[in-house]
C-alpha cells in the first residue's frame, strides 16, 4: 500500500504496464491520463482527522481493556485456585502437629488462642495474595498505556 | 531495538483496548485513508467517513482474521462507507457537482480536471482507478476490497480507463473549439 500521491512518472509507469496487459486494443494514451490523473492535488489534514478520530475510539478502547482486565483476572484466579485445597491440607496438617506441643507446654486456651491466631494469620496471607492477582494485572496493563488526554 | 510490530499484530493488541497500538495503526493509515475517502468522494463527508471507519473497524476488530492483510480490511470498510455515501447522495438532490472543491486551497482548476473527470466515472469504476494507480494497489487486492472476483477488478479497470481517456478527449477537443 502507498500512502503519498504518486508523481506522472510513476502514474505513467503504472498505466502502460496495464495498458500492456490489456493489449494493442486499448486505444489510450497514457501520458495524457498521468498528466491528468496526477493534477488531482489532496489538501485534507489527515493528522486532525487522525487525532479527533482516536478521541472518537477512546471510549470503546477503555471497555475493550476493562474486559480484558475481567477475563485475565478470572484465569489467573482460576489457576491459582487449583492448588489451595492442597495447600489448605497441608497448612491443617502443619497445625495439628504444632498444636500437641504447643497444648502440653501452654494451657488449653492459650494453645487455641495460638491456633486461632494462626489460623487467621494464613487466611489473611492467602486473601492478599489473591487479591494482589487483579491489583498487579492492572497495574501491568495500564504500565502501556498514555493516561487520557485531559 | 525493538523490530517494528506488523499491521496485524496491532490489529490483535488493538482488541485487547492497546492505545499505543490503535495511535500505531491510525498514524499508519492516516493519510492513505483521507486520500482514498478524498478521490473516492470527491471531498464530501470525508471527515464523517473517516471518523466512521476507524469506529466501525474498532468495532469488528474481534472478527478481523489474523491470517488477512490489514491494509485491505480498512480499505474495504471505507469503500463500503464511501458507496454508502454515495447512495444517500443519489437519493438526495444534488448540489452543485463540485462544491466540495471550492474555497479548499487547493489549485482549483487542476484539480477540477483530474476530479472532475473522475467524478463522471460511474462509482466502482472510480473506486478501481483510485485504488490501482493513487495508492498503487495489485488487483488481488483490489479484488479484495472491492469485494469482487479479479477478473471484475480487470474488467472495470480497463472500462474505467478508456472512459477516462474519451472524456480527457472530449474535454480536451471543448477547449479547443472555446
Amino acid at each position: 500500500m502507498n500512502d503519498r500521491t504518486p508523481n506522472e512518472q510513476e502514474l505513467r509507469r503504472r498505466l502502460q504496464r496495464d495498458l500492456g496487459e490489456a493489449g494493442a486494443s486499448a486505444k489510450v494514451d497514457a501520458d495524457l491520463l498521468a498528466r491528468i490523473l496526477v493534477a488531482s492535488p489532496i489538501a485534507v489534514d489527515d493528522a486532525g482527522m487522525a487525532r479527533r478520530a482516536l478521541g472518537g475510539m477512546r471510549p470503546e478502547l477503555a471497555r475493550r481493556r476493562s474486559a480484558d482486565l475481567h477475563r485475565q483476572v478470572l484465569v489467573r484466579v482460576m489457576l491459582a485456585v487449583v492448588p489451595l485445597p492442597f495447600v489448605v491440607a497441608y497448612a491443617v496438617y502443619v497445625l495439628r502437629a504444632l498444636y500437641v506441643p504447643v497444648a502440653a507446654l501452654l494451657t488449653p486456651d492459650l494453645a487455641a488462642y495460638v491456633a486461632v491466631v494462626h489460623i487467621m494469620l494464613l487466611t489473611l496471607l492467602f486473601g492478599v495474595t489473591y487479591a494482589a492477582i487483579p491489583m498487579m494485572l492492572s497495574r501491568s496493563g495500564n504500565a502501556g498505556h498514555p493516561p487520557a488526554a485531559a | 531495538m525493538e523490530a517494528m510490530a506488523s499491521d496485524e499484530e496491532l490489529a490483535g493488541r488493538v482488541a485487547r483496548g492497546d492505545e499505543v497500538a490503535v495511535e500505531e495503526l491510525v498514524g499508519r493509515y492516516s493519510r492513505a485513508l483521507a486520500h482514498l475517502i478524498e478521490r473516492h468522494t470527491g471531498g464530501r463527508d470525508v471527515e464523517d467517513i473517516y471518523q466512521e471507519t476507524w469506529i466501525r473497524a474498532l468495532g469488528a476488530i474481534d472478527g478481523f482474521d489474523l491470517q488477512r492483510k490489514f491494509s485491505s480490511w480498512i480499505f474495504r470498510i471505507a469503500v463500503n462507507l464511501c458507496r454508502d455515501s454515495h447512495r444517500r447522495r443519489a437519493a438526495r438532490p444534488q448540489a452543485t457537482e463540485d462544491s466540495a472543491l471550492v474555497g479548499r486551497g487547493i489549485d482549483q482548476a487542476a484539480a477540477l480536471d483530474a476530479a472532475s473527470l473522475l467524478a463522471r466515472l460511474p462509482v466502482e469504476q472510480r473506486e478501481a482507478i483510485v485504488l490501482r494507480y493513487y495508492h498503487d494497489l495489485p488487483e488481488s487486492e483490489m479484488a479484495e476490497v472491492m469485494g469482487v472476483a479479479r477478473g471484475t477488478v480487470k474488467s472495470r479497470l480497463h472500462t474505467a480507463l478508456g472512459k477516462l481517456a474519451v472524456l480527457a478527449q472530449d474535454d480536451r477537443d471543448g477547449d479547443k473549439v472555446k
